[in-house]
C-alpha cells in the first residue's frame, strides 16, 4: 500500500558476517538468530515503518495514560465550561477567540453551545474508541482464528456449513446491521425503561461488531491452515500418534502466528474507525462519554461556523489511521519476506 | 451460462430465507414487548396496546407470527383495523403511521443512486489511478497515486464530507447544497445534486482498486501471451487496453463483489453525512423510535437488494472469465 520502494531482498546481515568474517571468529560469526530476531532487524531498517510505530505508541500511551495527561493540563472532560464561564461563549453559543477559542488554558478550544473542552474530550475520545476498538478486534480475531483453523482443519461437512454461514455475513449490509442490532443487543442485557449504563453499552457495541467482524480472520486462516494440514511435518506428528489439539496449538500455530498478528494490526484501524461510525450515527457510545465519532457528530453541526472543531478529531483519526495501516505494512514486511507487493 | 445463473439464484433463495428467519427471531423473540414499542408512550392506552396486538396479530405464538410476516412478503397480508397490506408487506410502522413498505420505497432509490454513482466514480478513479501507476512504475507519478490513496483510505466520509461542503458549497459556490432529485424528474439537477456525494463516498474506496489494479497489471504484462503479443508487432496501446486490462479485470469484479456490501455501508453514512433522505436515515430514525418492523424492513430489504446485485456481479464474472462458469 505503500511506495514500493523497500528492498525486502537487502542481503541479511547474518550472511554478510560469516561472508566477510575472519576464520578465527567462526564461532562469533555463526551465531544463530531466532525468526523474531530476524524480523525485528529487518522491521528496524524501515524507516517510515518505525516513525508510523512510534505514532501508534503514541497514541496508545496517550489512551492508557488519559486521566493523567488531563490531571496534568488541568482541565476535565466532562465539564462545560462555556456555561461556568460568560466569557468563552459569545451569544449565539460560538467560542470568542481566534480558532475556536484556542487559548492557554484550553490548547485545542472550547466546542460551540456548552463549551467543553476539545483537548480533554479528544484524549478521553481516543482512549474510548481504542478500547473498545481493541475488544472488537481481540474478540472478533479469537472467534475468526477458532472457526478458521476449524474449518481448515475437520474439513467436511463442517468447512462446508461454516462457509456458507461466512459467506452469508459476509454479503450482508454491515453498518446497516450494526445500526439495527446495537439497540436490539442492549435491550436484551437492560430493559428499555431502564438506565444503560456505559459497560453494557460497550459490551453490547463490542458484540455486535464483533459478530460480523470475524469472516475475514477466518477465510484467511482456513485457506492457510487447509494447506498447512497436508505438510509432510503435521503427517509425521499424526503417524507418530499425536492428538489433534497437538497438532493445532504444537504444529499449526506456529506457522499461523505471523499471520494472525499481521491480521490483527490491520484488523485494528478499521474497528476503531467502525465504532466511531457507529457513534457517529448516533447508536453507539452517547453523551456525556467521551467518544471520537461523537466529536465528529457534534462537530459537523457546526462545521459552518467553526471549522477548527471538526479539524481536531478529523486530522487525529486520519493520523492514527495512516500511521496504523502503514505501521501494518511494516510489520508484515518485516515478518513474511515472500510478500510481494 | 443459464445453469450457472439458476444455480446462483437457487443459493440466494435459501440465503435470503435464512436471513429473514434470523433476523425476525432476533427482533422479535427475545427483544421486549412490540406491541409496547410501537405504542406511543405519552398516550398509550390498554385499549390501543390490545388494538395493535390485534392489528399486527400479536396474539398469535411467534411461528405464526413469523409464518403471517413471511407470507406477508409475498402475498401480502390483512391487519386488522388498518386494512390490506399489499405484496410486499413488511408490517405497519406505527411511528410514521404508513405501511413500511411504503417508507422503503419512497426512500431506496436515493440510496441506490447514491451507491451505484459512487461505485461507478471510485471504479473510475481507483482503476485510473492504478493503471497509471503501473503504466509509470517506479517513478514520482507511482509514488503520489500510492500517496493519495493511501490518504485516501485513510480518511473518514464524515470528516471529508463536511469540509467538501465547506469548501465548494459555502465558501466557492461552485455546487448548491448535495440534494436527491429524481433521475426522471431533472437528470441535470439529480447529477448536480448527487456530484459531492459520490465524490466524497468514493474516497475510501480508491485505494483498494489502485493498489489491486497497480499489481494486477503488472503481472498480466509480464505474461508469457503479452510478450507473444509484442513480438507478434502489435501496438503498445492494443496489447495494454485489450490484453493487459482485460485480464485485471477479472479478479477487479471479483473484489467489487466483495465490496458491495461496504458500498451499501458508505452511501449509508454518506446520505447521514449530507442529510440525503435514504435508506440509512430510515435506518437510524426506525432505531431511534424503537420502531422495529421499520428495522427489520429495512434490514431485510437492502440485504436482499445486496445479494441481488451480487448475483448480476457474479453472472459478469462469469462472462468475462468462463473458466467460472463450470466450476
Amino acid at each position: 500500500m505503500t511506495t514500493p520502494t523497500e528492498d525486502t531482498t537487502e542481503t541479511e546481515p547474518v550472511l554478510v558476517a560469516s561472508a566477510t568474517g575472519d576464520a578465527g571468529n567462526k564461532p562469533n560469526a555463526l551465531q544463530g538468530r531466532t525468526p523474531g530476531q530476524i524480523a525485528w532487524s529487518r522491521f528496524k531498517r524501515n524507516r517510515i515503518g518505525v516513525i508510523c510505530a512510534g505514532i501508534v505508541i503514541l497514541y496508545i500511551l496517550v489512551a492508557i495514560f488519559a486521566p493523567v495527561i488531563t490531571g496534568l493540563y488541568g482541565q476535565s472532560p466532562y465539564i462545560p465550561y462555556g456555561t461556568r464561564d460568560m466569557s468563552l461563549l459569545d451569544d449565539s453559543g460560538l467560542p470568542i477567540g481566534a480558532n475556536g477559542g484556542m487559548s492557554a488554558a484550553h490548547w485545542l478550544g472550547i466546542t460551540p453551545d456548552a463549551g467543553y473542552d476539545i483537548f480533554a474530550k479528544l484524549v478521553y475520545g481516543i482512549r474510548t474508541s481504542l478500547g473498545i476498538g481493541l475488544l472488537i478486534t481481540i474478540a472478533s480475531a479469537i472467534v475468526g482464528i477458532v472457526l478458521g483453523v476449524a474449518q481448515g482443519y475437520i474439513g467436511g461437512r463442517f468447512d462446508y456449513f461454516v462457509g456458507r454461514f461466512t459467506d452469508l455475513l459476509l454479503g450482508l449490509p454491515t453498518q446497516l446491521f450494526f445500526i439495527a442490532f446495537t439497540p436490539i443487543v442492549e435491550n436484551w442485557f437492560v430493559p428499555a425503561d431502564r438506565a444503560m449504563p456505559v459497560y453494557m453499552r460497550v459490551l453490547s457495541v463490542v458484540l455486535v461488531q464483533a459478530f460480523l467482524g470475524w469472516m475475514a480472520t477466518a477465510r484467511l486462516l482456513r485457506g492457510m491452515s487447509l494447506s498447512l494440514r497436508e505438510r509432510e511435518y503435521v503427517e509425521a506428528a499424526k503417524i507418530s500418534g499425536a492428538s489433534s489439539w497437538r497438532i493445532i496449538f504444537k504444529e499449526l500455530m506456529p506457522n499461523l502466528a505471523t499471520t494472525i498478528l499481521v491480521q490483527v494490526t490491520l484488523l485494528l484501524p478499521t474497528m476503531v474507525t467502525a465504532e466511531a461510525g457507529l457513534s457517529f450515527l448516533g447508536v453507539g457510545m452517547v453523551d456525556p462519554t467521551p467518544d471520537w465519532g461523537l466529536m465528529f457528530q457534534d462537530a459537523t453541526r457546526h462545521y459552518q461556523d467553526d471549522l477548527t472543531y471538526l479539524m481536531v478529531p478529523g486530522i487525529s483519526l486520519m493520523i492514527f489511521a495512516v500511521a496504523f495501516n502503514l505501521f501494518g505494512d511494516s510489520v508484515r514486511d518485516a515478518l513474511d519476506p515472500k510478500t510481494i507487493r | 451460462m443459464l445453469r450457472f445463473l439458476i444455480r446462483r439464484a437457487l443459493g440466494a433463495i435459501v440465503i435470503i430465507l435464512l436471513l429473514i428467519c434470523l433476523t425476525y427471531f432476533a427482533f422479535f423473540s427475545l427483544a421486549v414487548d412490540p406491541a409496547q414499542l410501537a405504542c406511543p408512550p405519552k398516550s398509550c392506552t390498554p385499549e390501543l396496546l390490545a388494538q395493535i396486538r390485534s392489528n399486527m396479530h400479536l396474539n398469535l405464538p411467534i411461528y405464526q407470527q413469523f409464518w403471517n410476516y413471511l407470507s406477508g412478503l409475498f402475498v401480502g397480508q390483512d391487519l386488522g383495523q388498518l386494512g390490506h397490506c399489499a405484496a410486499p408487506c413488511f408490517g405497519y410502522s406505527y411511528n410514521s403511521q404508513r405501511f413500511v413498505w411504503d417508507e422503503i420505497s419512497a426512500n431506496y432509490p436515493a440510496t441506490f443512486v447514491l451507491a451505484i454513482g459512487g461505485a461507478v466514480v471510485f471504479l473510475a478513479i481507483g482503476v485510473g489511478l492504478g493503471m497509471l501507476s503501473a503504466w509509470k512504475q517506479g517513478t514520482m507519478l507511482d509514488r503520489v497515486a500510492s500517496s493519495i490513496s493511501l490518504i485516501g483510505q485513510s480518511t473518514q466520509i464524515y470528516f471529508v464530507g463536511p469540509l467538501a461542503m465547506a469548501l465548494f458549497v459555502y465558501n466557492l459556490q461552485w455546487l448548491g447544497i448535495p440534494k436527491y432529485v429524481p433521475f426522471t424528474q431533472d437528470p441535470v439537477g439529480c447529477f448536480t445534486g448527487m456530484l459531492l456525494p459520490w465524490l466524497v463516498m468514493s474516497i475510501i474506496f480508491w485505494a483498494n482498486y489502485t493498489r489491486q489494479v497497480r499489481s494486477l497489471m503488472l503481472e498480466q504484462l509480464s505474461e508469457d501471451h503479452i510478450r507473444a503479443a509484442r513480438a507478434k508487432g502489435m501496438s503498445n496501446r492494443y496489447v495494454w487496453w485489450r490484453y493487459a486490462l482485460r485480464g485485471a479485470m477479472a479478479p477487479i469484479i471479483t473484489i467489487f463483489g466483495i465490496d458491495l456490501g461496504s458500498v451499501f455501508s458508505g452511501a449509508i453514512i454518506t446520505e447521514y453525512t449530507f442529510s440525503i433522505q435514504g435508506l440509512g436515515f430510515l435506518a437510524v430514525k426506525s432505531v431511534n423510535n424503537a420502531d422495529l418492523y421499520l428495522e427489520l424492513g429495512v434490514l431485510i430489504f437492502s440485504s436482499v437488494a445486496i445479494l441481488l446485485f451480487n448475483i448480476v456481479v457474479d453472472a459478469a464474472y462469469a462472462l468475462l472469465d468462463p473458466r467460472v462458469r463450470l466450476a
